[in-house]
């Protein structure tokens, strides 16, 4: 080395610490992925042993392999992709609907604030009313069909937009809105320019629980009255003791709740991409 | 007044502002109310102007009003009694051609460097490009060109004060209000600061009201330091300071003129704190 490759040097160590982290880390992944598949194993294997031996009753319990099968079996002839099709229409319709208004709502009441006093008394009725109780009501307006389940749904969501987007319009740092102020912001340029882009890391944060409440109302609703859907399927093989049904389509539910999850964090990283450059 | 290009910002300042009256408060008193049914008297009776093209420093103790003098000008808050006009004009509202800058940034965390230098041009209708091309110049001229497209959180506090600067001249004000804009930063960057900002005041000559705390970057910024006093602030004393410009804040640190200066300016604000007091 001569004196001149200090920065070399450095450099050169640098990247060496690099690589070696990567490679812990690498190794770190493989580790805590075989760590997930040994507690899996570790619930699973019992199961189907316990079931094989007599000693977990396979009509309560059903087994992995029954389940299996179901899924296998249900997936691949297409039984249960209708129903499947018929409950996310139906969540991605009332997360939209509801979201949509929930935002809107949360900032007309941010903008004008007797809007919001006069409207704050029966807001908060509704959001504390357990809005399963209104589903029996909703079958009577809007039928056995989709729109009551799209209702209930609409009436969580709202709730969780509204006042996630208000928290976010109230908890903006005030130094942004004066800077912005005296930089000459009309009211409405403080809006669009500082309110709304300062409060969307709080809307993103009621999408993510909007869509999960979404899915867990429709799926509700189709247990309590319905000719479709995987919560009229759970309502079903529950009444008839099928536990690998039950089981099988509570795992097709957690798929779609997990893909509805990743598709709103991916979305949210996207938009978010100033905030995570400090972070990576 | 020989400086080249100086008839040309006093023409300027004469469209912007209507006339040249630069900053006058008169006769502003001004109370808060507190949360037990009272009330509490931040400014009692204070009248002065700044004229235009001059640089003001204003020093007192901590809540003696300088920052609620400061909102006046800005037409963020109105006085209670009295009056206060810039360019002429009574101040009922932020004005198009005044500039703020604080302590922290103010920066929009979701705009990059350029797009926050951007901003206030934004507020003002003016085009993209025209817009884009002036952000670009200023963030040029306060040393940050190629990190335009960083955002705040990848930048230096320095460095996004630095970008502060330049969305507040972006504007092209005419009058400028500044409420302790380098007080956050290290000594080091500060005294940086303090001399990039002298060298484009002593360009453009706008009219400058300046809070700080720090005597020193006072005296070596200013034409001309008020003292005010403690609670409910009073203008105590008055100095012109006479140093040749261009100064160098740094250079001019272990000059004789510059020490005495310092030296009257920090006895009249210690008189001041202990009168009130
Ligand atoms: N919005 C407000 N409501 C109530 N009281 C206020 C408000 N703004 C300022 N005050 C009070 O007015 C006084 C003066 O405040 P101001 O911010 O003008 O002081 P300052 O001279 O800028 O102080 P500092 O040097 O600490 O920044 C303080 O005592 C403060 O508590
Ligand atoms: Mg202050």
């Amino acid at each position: 080395m001569t004196p001149t490759s200090y920065a070399e040097n450095v450099q050169f160590k640098l990247a060496r610490q690099v690589d070696v982290d990567k490679a812990k880390r690498r190794k770190r992944t493989i580790n805590v992925v075989i760590m997930r598949i040994l507690v899996l194993a570790a619930l699973l294997v019992p199961w189907q042993l316990g079931v094989e031996a007599g000693l977990i009753d396979p009509l309560f319990f059903s087994s992995p392999s029954a389940i299996l099968t179901f899924l296998v079996t249900e997936l691949g002839s297409g039984g249960v992709w209708p129903h499947v099709l018929v409950t996310v229409r139906e969540a991605l319709m009332g997360f939209l609907i509801g979201a949509v208004a929930g935002v809107a709502a949360g900032i007309l009441r941010m903008q004008f604030p007797l809007l919001a006093d006069v409207t704050n008394p029966f807001l908060t009725i509704l959001n504390v009313l357990p809005r399963v109780a209104l589903a029996p009501m909703f079958v009577l307006w809007f039928g056995i069909g989709e729109g009551s389940k799209i209702a209930l749904s609409v009436s969580l969501v709202f709730f969780i937009l509204m006042l996630n987007t208000e928290a976010g319009i109230k908890s903006l740092d005030r130094e942004l809105i004066i800077t912005q102020r005296a930089l000459g912001a009309t009211r409405t340029q403080l809006f669009w320019k500082v309110m709304l882009p300062g409060a969307v890391p709080a809307m993103f944060s009621g999408m993510r629980l909007g869509v999960v409440y979404s899915l867990l109302a429709v799926v509700v609703g189709e247990m309590i009255a319905s000719q479709m859907g995987l919560g009229q399927r759970i309502a079903f093989y529950a009444a008839s003791f099928q536990g690998d049904g039950l089981l099988g389509t509570i795992l097709i539910l957690a798929a779609i709740g997990l893909i509805f999850n990743v598709v709103v964090v991916n979305v949210e990283a996207k938009l978010m991409h100033w905030r995570l450059h400090d972070e990576d | 007044m020989t400086r080249p290009g100086e008839e040309e910002v006093v023409a300027n300042l004469a469209g912007q502002a209507g006339g040249a009256d630069g900053i006058s408060i008169e006769k502003v008193g001004h109370a808060f109310p507190t949360k037990d049914g009272g009330s509490i008297l931040v400014l009692g009776d204070v009248s002065f102007s700044v004229p235009n093209g001059q640089f003001l420093a204003v020093v007192g103790a901590s809540g003696c009003g300088k920052t609620t003098i400061l909102n006046m000008a800005a037409g963020l808050v109105r006085p209670v009694s009295g009056r206060v006009r810039v360019g002429g004009k009574d101040v009922v509202k932020p004005l198009r051609d005044t500039g703020y800058m604080f302590a922290r940034d103010g920066l929009l965390p979701w705009r990059s460097a350029l797009k926050n230098v951007e901003v206030g041009l934004e507020h003002r209708g003016v085009p993209k490009a025209e817009r884009r091309e002036r952000a670009l110049k200023m963030l040029d001229i306060v040393g940050l060109s190629g990190f335009g497209d960083s955002y705040p959180a990848q930048l230096s506090q320095g460095m996004r004060q630095r970008v502060a600067i330049a969305r507040t001249l972006a504007i092209n004000p005419a009058t400028l209000l500044m409420d302790e804009p380098f007080a956050a930063l290290d000594a080091q960057t500060k005294l940086a600061l303090q001399a990039e900002f002298l060298k484009i005041w002593e360009k453009d000559r706008q009219t400058v009201m300046f809070v700080t705390h720090d005597l020193a970057e006072a005296v070596s910024m200013a034409d001309r330091v008020i003292v005010l006093t403690s609670r409910p602030g009073r203008i105590h004393a008055e100095f012109e300071i006479d140093l040749p410009r261009p100064r160098d804040p740094a250079e001019i640190r272990f000059d004789e003129g510059y020490l005495r200066q310092l030296d009257q300016v920090w006895h009249a604000l210690k008189e001041a704190e202990e009168r009130a007091g």
